[in-house]
């Protein structure tokens, strides 16, 4: 789930459940609308989402391996802007790091980056190799540092942002005692 | 220190949440103390934090983040709950994006424990 940057549309992934972006709109109070407005992306099952320095949303897409930009319209309706294909496999998080974003792929190994226009398209930035099992991931210092959650050794890859978006690793922590792990957020 | 626990809405039957109250800008200087919510030191600087989603005790490690962006680890938290494993699952266990969040503005840090049928406390 996230929410939209002007708090006013919360977003749920249905996944491979129905392959369809839930927006609810939040009311003053903070209730949540009945219903929400639902956007199937047919075949595509988006994971997550993130949203852009426009407030264009861009989603993962487990389906396709793929990220793409959508409008948010005022009535919750998504409007494709650009997609553009990973080319691993499990493209499921996606996460913002100053100007560029990054999707993790979970069958790959991989970290996915990416830059967003200002009309919605998407300039590829290259893909890091993390340890197996690619999760979540979190932005940290300003843009400066990346840090990826991987589940199959259970260890958090970290990386430096370079120019143009590049990562460059510079450690790695392991989380210990457990077999698997997921969810990180930096403060 | 202070315990700070504050309970949230369960998002599904069997998925529960725990807050853990931490600085707006340090992090976890305390070992593995077993309770959810601890208020550690003010001075540790930045932080990542990670939840292992533990089937057996789920946990948060807080970890300095230094200013090379390098990690140490600075304490772990138990969250009262248990993490979830989604069947057939090989290393997404909970299918989910941003089980843990951090609220800078409340200094919050929201643990989802997706083996937990009922909130921690």
């Amino acid at each position: 789930m996230t929410f939209s940057p002007d708090g006013r549309a919360l977003l749920v992934t249905a996944k491979a459940a129905t392959n369809a972006v839930d927006v609810f709109a939040v009311h003053p109070d903070g209730a949540l609308s009945v219903a929400p407005t639902v956007n199937t992306l047919a075949g595509d099952v988006p994971f997550a989402v993130a949203f852009d320095q426009n407030g264009d949303a861009l989603v993962s897409e487990a389906g396709p391996n793929a990220v793409a930009t959508f409008t948010l319209g005022s009535h919750g309706v998504l409007t494709q802007l650009a997609v553009a294909d990973t080319g691993q496999m499990a493209t499921c998080w996606i996460v913002r790091d100053g100007r560029y974003f990054y999707a993790s792929n979970a069958g790959s190994g991989s970290v996915s980056g990416y830059s967003v226009g200002s009309s919605g398209g998407l300039t590829a930035r290259g893909v890091a190799t993390t340890d197996a099992g690619t999760v979540d991931a979190a932005a940290a210092g300003h843009g400066r540092f990346l840090y990826v959650q991987t589940g199959k050794s259970v260890v958090v890859d970290e990386f430096a942002v370079g120019g143009g978006g590049s990562l460059t690793e510079i450690g790695s922590v392991t989380v210990a005692g457990v077999v698997g792990g997921e969810g990180i957020t930096a403060g | 220190m202070k315990a700070l626990s504050r309970l949230a809405p369960v998002f599904a039957a069997a998925l529960a949440v725990t807050a853990i109250a931490v600085p707006v800008a340090s992090a976890a200087t305390r070992p593995a103390p077993a309770s959810p919510a601890h208020r550690p030191g003010p001075s540790a600087g930045p932080a990542v934090f990670v939840m292992n989603d533990g089937t057996a005790a789920n946990a948060v490690a807080a970890y300095h983040r230094a200013a090379d962006g390098r990690l140490t680890l600075a304490g772990t938290y138990y969250t009262r709950g248990l993490g979830g494993v989604l069947s057939g699952s090989a290393v997404d266990h909970t299918a989910s994006e941003g089980s843990l969040t951090y609220d800078r503005a409340h200094g919050l840090l929201f643990a989802v424990n997706a083996g937990s049928a009922r909130p921690a406390r």
